[in-house]
């Protein structure tokens, strides 16, 4: 029967060349999902307890989600999952492109590697068959330079599909990521560094297996209803004026529940760089490395980044698979890079802002730099603004920086330090593992500007600004992630139009009452924790979640792909399991939750004094106690119960006679 | 002169999301993005890139959620 998922992964060990496939039984699938929740089964199931994130007894896992290719849409991301070497837990990133279609196309719902090899190589996985292939060749390319050898070389009929480490990867990087598509990245957890670890250079996927959904015709008659909602436009209001917006929200003491059909309007336009000035404006960009304030970033500075000049540079828009909105764009530059994706929110601020750079054309450069090398632009953004703050304190000297002044906003060193980032040449050797490590090396007092959640550097969303940003950096098990959860993200996702019993959120409210730490946050903490580790299952985007759970159809896409009959509640149990199952790998790696959150300024502690976010302050340990009580772990260590696990993870007993 | 009458994709643009499922679809890799897009509507849309390639399968045709490929004569 078909259901959408191929129910085979494929097993790589790079040691031994070994390669072989494993089917995995449908309850799996009813349990976990595909994506995300097959890579937390096998992950949890595979990797020894206390494995080396860079030794061969890690895995790297590329999974594609259950309705990626169905018919369905905004339903083409990739997730990469590890034990990843920047935080020492559960690690995942995930990717749009064109890359996620790939992955089942050449049979499987997973391709899981182990195992390092000596030399350099690829894995090709075409017409059904897997080798492991020399890559020597391609060792030292960029991601751009290599993913366009590889899609020659290997190009018959179809075109493969690559994803691919850049030297960072390549350099053990901490904060390194993994490319497709000429510069998409999934770069969050630090699991470049894992494939560069494995010397593995590429996977190059070029295989035509159909993908059959359970009822093809009803998925396609969701889509067509789902559509109707993706394509408003939006004509009349400029980028400056969003910024203005930013302004009249910041002033105004109360706030609206906002709708994401708003934000969808903007992704179409603009893309995510639409709320540059707005997010600045409004305090919800963190400024300064979390210690400045809008005014140190005030919308005359800010101008530079409007939105209106990043989509003037857009050649075209670029949608990834499956994907009606398109918020990406490909964007011509002056300088070494003739071409660039269109710079995201989270670069654009992380290089901006956040460093007090105001020079746009900086940022289209280090946004190309980045996506080639295969660097996360929010943690090199964070790591940058860490060592200017070092510097300020005399942590750091010229002596140590290759005679570099790290002053705010010094474009010029900003530029060469992130370039020395990316070689790991003098000061940027230092840097290349993220705030975390170089703190540690740096000693004294270094750690008090280091900002980052368990080893990971927090994105542009400020937690004094939606406390919900600042729970889930602290407790998602792989933390210090902006895609999952906040305030913001409940209110669009609508959840309380599919799911009873959720709290619906006042039209307009006072933003006092964000920051009181009440049951109702939590459960809505924990409902976008649920609903996003669906969403990782089936390989959609949060952005088409955004739209809102009774104008996406992701239930009802769910049970169409695959036969299944279960209700929006059934599958939030999934996303349940799923969050228990990473939680408790965090937990057999030794991993204590206690230590994710973040340095006290991002929480307002001490408050600030001026700006959007002046006085603000979050009661970040009830909060968690709160989330950690609502998916019953226990609240003081945030560790689930031992017995809940082992029943998760084993097949159901199934009595003779019945069928599974 | 004889013509070749097998079927190839016809792609409506006013139906068209710019998704790029039937571009994966294409077991010969014969559909294309436009490389760039107009002021007024920016998208790259998918094209028949290469006419010869192409395999008549409509595969494209049958996958599009929207209905904005036909298979017409060539």
């Amino acid at each position: 029967m078909d259901r959408g998922y191929t129910g085979t992964i494929l097993k790589v060990d790079l040691t031994t060349g070994d390669i072989q496939e494993e089917v995995i039984p449908d309850w799996v699938y009813e349990r976990f999902l595909a994506g995300m929740g097959l890579g937390a089964y096998v992950l949890h199931r595979d990797i020894p307890a206390g494995a080396d994130p860079l030794g061969p007894d890690n895995m790297l896992g590329f999974v594609a989600g259950i309705l990626t290719g169905t018919g369905s849409l905004f339903t083409g991301r990739w997730t990469v999952v590890g034990k990843s070497p920047l935080t020492g837990g559960w690690g995942d990133a995930n990717c749009g492109g064109m890359l996620a279609p790939a992955i089942k196309r050449c049979g499987y719902d997973g391709i899981f590697i182990r195992g390092c090899s000596d030399t350099p190589v690829y894995l090709e996985i075409k017409n059904g068959k897997a080798s492991i292939c020399p890559a020597g060749d391609l060792w030292g390319q960029d991601a751009v330079e290599a993913e366009a050898l590889l899609t020659e070389r290997c190009r018959k009929k179809k075109m493969p599909r690559v994803a691919c480490i850049g030297p960072a990867g390549e350099n053990l990087s901490l904060i390194s990521g993994i490319c497709t598509d000429r510069g998409r990245i999934a770069a969050r957890s630090g699991l470049g560094a894992v494939m560069g670890s494995k010397k593995l250079k590429a996977i190059v996927l070029s295989g035509t297996r159909k993908i059959k959904p359970h009822d093809r015709d009803a998925v396609h008659r969701l889509s067509r209803k789902c559509n109707r909602w993706a394509s408003f436009q939006i004509p009349f209001v400029s980028g400056g004026m969003l910024g203005k917006i930013g302004t009249l929200m910041r002033m105004l003491p109360t706030q609206m529940a906002m709708d994401g059909l708003m934000f969808k309007l903007m992704l179409n336009k603009w893309g995510t760089t639409s709320m540059n000035q707005m997010s600045v404006e409004m305090g919800d960009s963190p400024i300064k490395n979390w210690k400045g304030t809008n005014r140190d970033f005030d919308a005359k500075r800010s101008q530079t980044v409007n939105p209106d000049i990043f989509r003037q540079c857009e050649v075209v828009k670029y949608h990834c698979y499956s994907c009606p909105v398109g918020c990406g764009g490909i964007c011509t530059t002056n300088g070494r890079f003739s071409e660039t994706h269109k710079p995201e929110y989270e670069t654009v601020l992380a290089l901006g802002g956040l460093c007090l750079n105001e020079d746009a054309d900086s940022i289209f450069y280090l946004n190309e730099l980045l996506n080639r090398a295969g660097m996360d632009s929010i943690s090199a953004g964070g790591t940058v603004a860490f060592a200017i703050e070092c510097f300020e304190k005399g942590l750091i000297t010229t002596a140590d920086t290759d005679g570099l002044e790290l002053t705010w906003g010094n474009t010029e060193a900003i530029v060469v330090l992130i370039e020395k980032m990316v070689q790991r040449e003098g000061i940027g050797d230092l840097l290349a593992d993220g705030t975390k490590v170089a703190a540690d090396k740096i000693g004294r007092d270094a750690h008090h500007y280091a900002i980052h959640a368990g080893g990971q550097e927090l994105p542009m969303h400020d937690g004094r600004c939606d406390p919900g940003f600042a729970v889930h950096y602290a407790v998602e098990p792989s933390p210090g992630k902006h895609t999952v959860g906040a305030q913001l993200y409940y209110e669009m996702y609508r959840l309380w139009k599919k799911i009873p019993g959720l709290p619906k959120p006042d039209m307009l409210y006072f933003k006092g009452r964000k920051y009181v730490a009440d049951e109702s946050k939590a459960i809505c903490s924990a409902a976008c924790s649920k609903y996003v580790n669906v969403l990782n299952g089936a390989g959609a985007c949060v952005f088409g979640a955004f739209l809102g759970a009774d104008r996406i159809p992701m239930f009802d896409w769910l049970n169409a792909a695959t036969g299944w009959k279960k209700s929006p509640e059934d599958y939030m149990a999934i996303g349940e399991a799923v969050q228990t199952l990473r939680q408790a790998f965090n937990i057999k790696h030794g991993r204590d939750p206690r230590r994710n959150i973040p340095a006290p300024r991002t929480t307002g502690q001490p408050a600030l004094s001026t700006g959007a976010n002046k006085g603000r302050c979050v009661d970040i340990q009830k909060m968690i106690h709160d989330y950690w009580q609502q998916f019953g772990w226990d609240t003081t260590s945030g560790k689930p119960d031992p017995e809940v696990i082992g029943p998760l993870v084993q097949a159901p007993i199934t009595v003779v006679g019945e069928r599974n | 002169m004889k013509t070749d009458a097998r079927p190839i994709p016809a792609f409506k643009r006013k139906k068209c999301m710019a998704c790029k499922i039937c571009v994966d679809d294409c077991p010969v890799s014969c559909i294309g993005v436009a490389p760039s897009g107009s002021a007024k509507d920016p998208h790259g849309y998918p094209f028949l890139e290469d006419e010869t390639r192409c395999i008549h399968c409509g595969q494209c045709a049958d996958n599009c959620p929207v209905e904005a490929i036909r298979m017409v004569a060539a």
